[in-house]
């Protein structure tokens, strides 16, 4: 190597050397600032939330389902909608994958769990594939709310397999309706996330659904418990409270099947409504709405709907959206949100106002010759020979429509509207029902309020109201005259039974005196004698209202509103049914018995005894077999009864009713000696539009007992057998009682 | 600065060893002294802190993982510190008794043994994670690369110091460098070793730009990469899709971690993803020494190449700021002992084996910050494996070997 040229050349280069090494250094110190510059921006900024995502990685937090609130009836026993342990399977892709190293393998396991779940819960396979593959997480769910047998075999399939750590079973809840339709449309429904959709369920959900609690655990990637300063809590869920309706479960049965038989007799094109409200506290004691539905299945449609849904034509489109249309019907409680027109009923009101205001007395005279002219419009009296000259009491038990109008003219609008405001139709009702709808009712003032308007709205036409609002203004009659609020909750329990809240509604006002509501109430009392119930004073008003918003001519509405007893009322009942094709559409033949059938139960059940004066002698049959045919027959005989002899034999074998059957007043008696056969060889005769009498001495004399119903205090006038529960011309054993249902013909409107 | 004195302070090499004798002929007593004083006091108190934490680091990192995988927490922290002691009693021999002419001796041949053993791993390597870079040797992993990659900038530098004047020379000059370093990036790159390539690459630019080879040689290269890379992530994408499938999945996966996270992506992007979150939940204070809740599991392999994130994690911002000061430092004092040192020999050696160590650490950094895409880089002294501290810190000593032989030249 030349020393001197290496030399000379040394001298230059190193210094180049020395600062491309500082270059290179200042290079390197750039690269370092700007990497601090990137660890701020992650560490000071943290851009992308990752803090978060990180704490979500190694905290999993288990939300503990709150127990739902039960609903009660109103003994605070009966439960209507409890919440039911029900089990979810879900699945751990994070230990499938943690369990083997191989990806074959982890395949090959997907796969077969996805075979095998599917198998038993008939969820889509590749579904479960497809969460299966999310390699972190640990919960997955792949079916809610199993069925017991599907939670079985899941059982099974995880012990058989060893799936413990894969496939999981959560527990949570599920509500459960008892009764299925029972009081469906006031107890109503809540979606699977605990979460009230209509009815209590909506209205309460903030006191039934309760607080759920949450598990917050923190845990590495293996499952274990993290020591670090991540801490595990546990909050536990809080129940939600138990609501006591004021639904008296009784009542409500019996409301239920009185509207299914009203439905089925009356074939309404509209439903069948009932309500029965306590007249002094507004606890609705039932509300029954028919056609119904299963409240455990709520997007199923009825029966009822069904047919309707199977008969309709149209594009795929159009059968969807009117199944959504049925569905929101049927779901629809029309107890508060169907407006209607509430007729002849409401002249409890007009009446209520006149007397009130004194525009009126209970000698004042009308004359009805079947129609009046009001400013050129001409309307009828329902009766068109006119009722003639009747005093105030006679006009309204006889639903007189000219006296009425005579009588709103009494009033004046001013007092109408302020009345009409007072008794509450201008507002909702103020309950605690979901879904109360607005009455329809033009002002008071200008052209729209002239005297045809009066006229009309005075014996209830022309306006709309709900069932609700009206059951609530005519109970203010019935009850002295407060107006209650009606509602259907009466206090919230916790699970100890401890009353944590009661609700407590004070009438909202007194509308009318207490002399009013006595003398409106004694004049009605007993005056539908289709609404009444042996042994007992009910006070009845029964309406048929035109529906003057269907394109049809003869739609009505017919109802029927009743108070019991009538010395002192303690419930009102409201039927309306809408539209009935089945003939009949007077309120008084059709309302009116379903008041009547619902009162024979419900006045017993509420502890009110008959007055038992027009009670017939009931007898009990005792066991004649074995006796003396002889000894047997003047026994018989003794009790006022007619007796029958089959065969020549000295003892008596058998016997026709059986012992232990009731026989009300008149009856017959089968007795069979000896060999003698029992045969089905009497053939019931038909006894459709018989009068009583009539219809009682036939049965009587073809070796029949009858029984009847809608006899009222045992007066036979003017009433008619409308139906025989053995149909006529069939043949059955001598004795078999024959139920007869009369009904008067009354055309009280 | 004493950039004057320089020129004085770096005399030809053939004069040094008398020199050097004759001072150490006459240290008398003071020699035991001085032995303890002479290298550079600054660069051995980084490198030990340096060690110090990485140790503890590799302690906190790994005891979750440990006790997961082999039922004793201490599994890498015990393994890690008998390297520790190992490789910091090497480095004090070496730093203490190295003559550096040694090393040039050996230069060639250990350069051409090391590429053996590189050509050899991958037929008689242990494949770990699908990729055979390990010699296994008495139960100790062993990869050739890092042994590699000294021998590389020891060669550079033994045969850039003996052809200095030559090297503003294309042909002469650059293309013997070419020649010198390709063999060393083919062997890297038949491990599919992508990470030593491009250090390899790195470090052969570095020793370049040192040679003082024309800028402009240089110019033309990063520019011509430059203009490569944006081509190809910018208008021609599709054409590496097409070719280069690994490398445009590698890209996908940069660009967005968090879409790879899964099994059925793939999964490529979970350890970036867990690595952003363990350094974000840091904070600027951390979460406090063992306090990481990534390295439970989340962040895999928490101890090797991502240590660094734990790091973030535990310590915060502040953390990092201390360690990066200390990477720092250690760039400076490498530098210092460069430009002090007693030839060109001397200087290009110091200046390759504190390059190797810087841009190792700032790739690792752009790695656990994704900031580019992964590749498997370990951050010296923290990322645990016992062989290649053991390397590193006998590298340490030839430094500060260097640094003596400055000490000792100047007085």
């Amino acid at each position: 190597m030349n020393t001197a040229k290496n030399t000379r050349s040394a001298g230059a280069t190193a210094r180049t050397m020395v600062i491309r090494g500082k270059w290179a250094l200042v290079f390197i110190f750039a690269a370092m600032l700007a990497l601090c510059v990137r660890f701020a921006y992650l560490q000071l900024y943290d851009p992308g939330n990752y803090r978060v995502a990180a704490l979500n990685q190694y905290t999993s937090s288990v939300t503990i389902d709150a127990r739902r609130g039960t609903i009660y009836a109103s003994d605070g026993t009966t439960a209507l909608a409890v919440s039911a342990t029900v089990y979810n399977c879900f699945i751990s892709p994070y230990d499938i994958f943690d369990s083997s190293e191989d990806n074959a393998e982890i395949n090959a396991l997907i796969n077969k769990i996805a075979d095998g779940l599917s198998g038993i819960l008939s969820v889509d396979r590749n579904e479960i594939i497809s969460k299966a593959g999310k390699t972190t997480s640990k919960y997955q769910m792949i079916k809610k709310y199993l069925s017991d047998s599907e939670e079985a075999a899941i059982r099974e399939y995880i012990k058989e397999n060893d799936y413990e750590q894969i496939i999981h079973l959560e527990e949570t809840t599920k509500r459960v309706y008892r009764a299925g339709s029972f009081a469906a449309h006031v107890i109503g429904f809540s979606g699977s996330d605990n979460q009230g959709l209509s009815g209590i369920e909506y209205t309460y959900d903030r006191y039934l659904r309760g607080t759920p609690g949450r598990h917050m655990r923190a845990t590495d990637a293996y499952g274990k418990d993290l020591e670090t300063g991540v801490k595990s809590t546990y909050i536990p869920a809080q129940n939600g409270l138990n609501v006591v309706t004021t639904i008296d479960w009784k009542i409500q049965d019996t409301v239920e099947k009185c509207i299914r038989m009203a439905y089925e007799e009356n074939k309404p094109n509209g439903r069948v409504t009932a309500i029965v409200m306590d007249v002094n506290n507004g606890e609705i004691l039932a509300m029954g709405i028919y056609p119904s539905f299963d409240l455990n299945n709520y997007n199923k449609l009825s029966d009822e709907y069904q047919k309707k849904y199977d008969t309709f034509i149209g594009t795929e489109e159009e059968r969807a959206a009117y199944k959504t249309n049925l569905l929101y019907e049927m779901w629809n409680n029309t107890a508060v949100s169907q407006t209607y027109e509430p007729g002849s009923t409401f002249k409890i009101i007009t009446s209520a106002m006149a007397l009130e205001e004194g525009a009126i007395t209970l000698d004042t005279h009308f004359n009805c010759r079947g129609s009046v002219s009001i400013g050129g419009t001409v309307i009828h009296c329902h009766n068109i020979y006119g009722h003639g000259d009747q005093t105030f009491p006679e006009a309204l038990v006889n639903s007189c429509n000219p006296a009425f109008i005579k009588i709103g003219e009494a009033v004046g609008y001013k007092n109408f509207n302020k009345y009409f405001e007072e008794f509450g139709y201008n507002k909702t009702s103020g309950s605690d029902i979901m879904g109360e709808a607005s009455s329809i009712y033009y002002g008071t003032t200008g052209i729209y309020f002239g005297a045809v308007e009066l006229a009309a709205y005075s014996f209830g036409q022309t306006f709309k109201v709900t069932p609700i609002q009206h059951i609530r203004a005519v109970s203010a009659v019935a009850n002295g005259g407060d107006l209650v609020v009606p509602h259907v909750v009466k206090a919230l329990v916790d699970d100890q039974g401890n009353v944590v809240k009661s609700f407590d509604y004070e009438p909202d006002r007194q509308v009318i005196s207490k002399k009013t509501s006595d003398t409106i109430c004694e004049i009605l009392t007993d005056s539908t004698k289709n609404a009444s119930v042996s042994g007992y004073h009910i006070i009845s008003k029964t309406g048929t209202s035109e529906k003057r918003d269907t394109k049809r001519e003869d739609d009505y509405i017919s109802s029927c509103v009743s108070f019991a007893p009538a010395a002192d009322p303690r419930i009102a009942v409201l039927v309306t049914v809408d539209d009935p094709t089945a003939g009949q559409y007077f309120g008084s033949a059709v309302a009116a018995p379903v008041v009547a059938n619902i009162l024979t139960e419900v006045l017993p059940h509420m502890g009110i005894t008959p007055s038992g004066d027009s009670e017939k002698q009931s007898i009990k049959l005792e066991d004649y077999r074995n006796s003396k045919t002889e000894d047997a027959k003047t026994a018989i005989e003794s009790l006022g009864l007619k007796c029958v002899v089959k065969g020549n034999g000295k003892r008596v074998t058998e016997q026709m009713p059986r012992f232990d059957t009731v026989i009300n007043g008149e009856g017959v008696v089968v007795l069979y000696t000896d060999n003698s056969e029992v045969k089905p060889d009497v053939k019931v005769p038909n006894l459709i539009n018989s009068s009583p009498n009539a219809a009682i001495k036939s049965l009587i004399n073809s070796n029949l007992n009858v029984t009847v119903t809608g006899i009222f205090n045992g007066d036979y006038r003017n009433c008619k057998v409308v139906s025989q529960s053995v149909p006529a011309g069939s043949y059955v054993t001598p004795g078999t009682t024959v139920e007869l249902v009369f009904r008067y013909e009354e055309a009280i409107e | 600065m004493n950039e004057n004195a320089n020129p004085e302070t770096t005399p030809v090499a053939e004069e040094k060893p008398k020199k050097a004798k004759k001072v150490r002929a006459s240290g008398g007593q003071n020699r035991i002294y001085r032995l303890i004083g002479e290298v550079d006091r600054p660069m051995l108190i980084v490198i030990i802190a340096l060690v110090c934490i990485g140790s503890v680091m590799v302690f906190s990192a790994s005891y979750a993982v440990c006790k997961q995988r082999f039922g004793d927490s201490y599994y890498f922290a015990r393994r890690q510190i008998i390297f520790v002691i190992a490789g910091l009693i090497a480095m004090g021999l070496i730093a203490k008794l190295l003559d550096y002419r040694v090393l040039k001796r050996f230069a060639y041949i250990g350069y051409v043994g090391a590429l053996g053993l590189n050509f050899l791993v991958p037929f008689a390597g242990k494949t770990v994670n699908g990729a055979t870079r390990w010699f296994v040797i008495f139960g100790v992993e062993f990869q050739p690369s890092e042994l590699l990659k000294f021998f590389l900038v020891l060669a550079l530098s033994t045969y850039i110091s003996n052809h200095y004047s030559e090297m503003r020379s294309l042909r002469r000059g650059v293309l013997p460098i070419l020649l010198l370093t390709a063999p060393a990036a083919l062997a890297t790159l038949i491990q599919n070793h992508m990470s030593a390539t491009i250090i390899i690459l790195l470090l052969m630019a570095i020793m370049l730009w040192l040679s003082g080879t024309k800028g402009f040689y240089l110019g033309v290269v990063a520019g011509a990469g430059v203009l490569g890379a944006t081509v190809l992530l910018g208008p021609a994408r599709s054409l590496l899709e097409r070719f280069v499938p690994q490398v445009f999945g590698r890209l996908e996966v940069w660009r967005d971690p968090f879409s790879y996270m899964t099994y059925t992506t793939g999964g490529k992007g979970w350890q970036p993803a867990q690595s952003l979150y363990a350094i974000s939940s840091g904070g600027f204070w951390g979460l406090g020494l063992g306090q990481s809740n990534q390295k439970h599991g989340f962040l895999p392999e928490p101890q090797n190449d991502y240590i660094f994130a734990i790091l973030c994690e535990e310590l915060g911002y502040f953390g990092v700021l201390c360690v990066v000061a200390l990477y720092g430092v250690f760039a400076y004092r490498g530098y210092h002992i460069s430009k002090n040192s007693p030839n060109r020999f001397c200087s290009l050696l110091s200046m390759g084996i504190t390059a190797q160590v810087v841009i190792q650490t700032l790739l690792n950094f752009a790695v656990v910050t994704n900031s580019i895409p992964s590749t498997g880089i370990s951050l010296p002294f923290f990322s645990y494996g016992g062989t290649s501290l053991l390397i590193l810190l006998a590298e340490m000593g030839i430094l500060l070997s260097i640094s003596r032989y400055s000490f000792i030249e100047q007085n």
